[in-house]
């Protein structure tokens, strides 16, 4: 190519020489003898130079310090992150499609064609990176070459080609350092990425004592088997002891094992299932199209806001109750312990075991999130027992016992405890400066040194399109 | 290969067109110089086409020389560059 080019300055040299020979008078053609002259030199030190263009190239990349393998893994990390970034909306999408309808679909639409025109960019720049760095001397060569063809043909093209080889062999690696410059980092939030890929489910979990009565306002703490327990998420029962994780940044975990951990007039009620396997206990309710998880206390009783806690080996045989009063046959084999949670703003009048007034062991009042109570703690002794207990309800109203707590959903939990629209109108904000605009606006620079250089290399008149022909 | 031999051949015409351009340009102009023709824009135009065909002549003697002399400044500038400065 080299040797052809060298060819082509000769001949441009001895053709302005033969434009100068001609005998016709007419200055219009013989201005172009000597500006052929000079092309042929001018081609001919290029193509002596194109050694010394390669030793400047490599000489300049090691003071820039451009690194192309290390551009290409940041260009592969960058195009992988972006990947799992269009996975999750994409799964979030299509999750909450089917609870809160298409709006959300609205949203994430154009997020997701912003992602896709960012992959697709940067795979380009990959696929131009990859040209450069493997055919930079061949594309010098050939610019030369078009450089060199007399009349000035192609010495546009020529000079492009050059200058567009030299500029993006050493501007390219140099996108990484262009936007770190540029680009101001985010604070990264704690996305928890596994728990976010083992899957997000949503439903309604409904927190009953012994005999299914729902446990009104109880705290429902769901946390990890495993890593120390790690709190996932916090949710507060409404008064028919249902709680509602159908909402978007709500949630259930659905892939994974959890312990959970129900609360009421802080006492700690041991409930069944637990731990939650999500596959055997969670059901499917295709009508609502959600899950449903049903906990069922173990040694509890819920009567009007108040609670009877059983100490393991009492057995609860038959209950009654009426408006002010609940009535209890029992067993134990051993003497046991039987608490009472009264809740501020009911009374406990009387306590009888058959005709006997109960046996009080401690009576003391207590907060829980705000919410007063009382606690009693009533000793049974072994044998079968007829509890008949009296409480007076005056104005107590059961919205009394919601505790004063705020609630962690699980989503927002997983996303750092932001606001899912919020968040991802943040992160798609950044992702589509730093791997759109940014990588885009850096093209473009590169673009205009190419030409100021094609410029330099094939003159002011090279690069203008004639439209006067001599 | 071709049209490298395609180009070099060219070339070698483009020389030998442009010595018989020489001699021929340089007879007319002492031709439209020397006649009896009374205008004097043609003796101009005898006198320019004479001093044209010296300097082609002159241009065409100095073709190896100059690309020689290119080849030869060109490989002198292209001693291996000093170690660039390390940060």
């Amino acid at each position: 190519m080299l040797t052809l080019a060298f060819y082509l300055s000769v001949l441009t040299y001895y053709l302005g020489v033969l434009v100068i020979a001609l005998p016709i008078p007419w200055y219009g053609i013989k201005r172009w003898g000597p500006i052929l002259i000079v092309d042929g030199i001018k081609s001919a030190i290029l193509v002596f130079s194109f050694n010394i263009i390669l030793w400047s190239i490599s000489y300049i990349s090691e003071i820039l310090q451009v690194n192309w393998e290390s551009f290409n893994v940041w260009l592969a990390s960058k195009i992988s992150e972006l990947i799992l970034v269009y996975t999750f909306l994409f799964s979030l999408r299509s999750l909450a499609t089917k609870l809160v309808g298409g709006f959300l679909g609205i949203i994430t639409s154009p997020f997701l064609s912003l992602i896709t025109y960012s992959i697709i960019l940067l795979e380009t720049f990959l696929i131009i990176g990859a040209i450069i760095h493997n055919y930079c001397s061949k594309l010098i060569a050939l610019g030369i070459l078009l450089h060199n063809v007399p009349f000035r043909i192609s010495r546009a093209a020529g000079s492009t080609l050059i200058a567009f080889a030299i500029v993006y062999f050493l501007g390219l690696p140099l996108l990484p350092a262009f936007i770190d410059t540029v680009v101001t980092p985010l604070t990264p939030p704690n996305i928890n990425i596994d728990a976010l890929k083992s899957g997000v489910t949503y439903g309604k979990v409904y927190v009953c004592d012994i005999i299914e009565n729902p446990i009104p306002y109880a705290i429902l703490r769901i946390r990890e088997i495993h890593d120390n327990n790690l709190l996932l998420a916090l949710y507060i029962a409404n008064s028919k002891g249902i709680i509602d994780a159908t909402a978007m940044e709500r949630g259930l975990p659905s892939n994974k094992e959890f312990l959970v951990e129900v609360e009421y007039l802080d006492e700690t009620i041991p409930v069944n299932p637990n731990p939650v396997n999500p596959d055997h206990h969670y059901q499917w309710v295709s009508k609502d199209k959600y899950v449903k998880l049903k906990l069922r206390s173990t040694n509890t009783i819920i009567f009007k806001g108040i609670a009877l806690i059983f100490q393991e080996g009492i057995v609860v045989k038959k209950i009654m109750t009426n408006s002010t009063a609940i009535k209890l046959n029992i067993t134990c084999n051993e003497n046991k312990l039987l608490k009472i949670l009264i809740p501020h703003g009911i009374k406990l009048k009387e306590a009888y075991d058959n005709s006997t007034p109960l046996n009080i062991l401690s009576k003391g009042a207590s907060e829980w999130h705000g919410v007063k109570y009382f606690k009693y703690h009533i000793k049974i002794l072994k044998g079968s027992h007829r509890l008949s207990i009296y409480f007076d309800f005056n104005d107590f109203n059961i919205d009394n016992v919601k505790p004063d707590v705020n609630e962690l959903p699980y989503v927002s939990k997983l996303l750092g405890g932001r606001n899912v629209i919020e968040l991802i109108h943040k992160f798609m904000a950044f992702f589509f400066f730093t791997y759109f605009i940014a990588p885009l606006s850096y093209f473009f620079i590169l673009i205009s040194i190419t030409y100021g250089l094609a410029l330099f290399i094939g003159g002011r008149r090279a690069m203008r399109i004639p439209v006067r022909v001599l | 290969m071709e049209i490298i031999d395609f180009i070099r051949d060219t070339t070698i015409k483009v020389i030998a067109i442009a010595w018989m351009l020489f001699f021929l340009t340089w007879a007319i102009g002492w031709a439209l110089r020397g006649a009896p023709i009374p205008f004097l824009r043609v003796k101009r135009t005898g006198q320019g086409l004479i001093e044209d065909s010296i300097w082609a002549a002159f241009w065409l003697a100095m073709g190896s020389t100059v690309f020689g002399l290119v080849a030869y400044i060109v490989s002198t500038l292209g001693l291996p560059f000093p170690a660039p400065p390390t940060p």
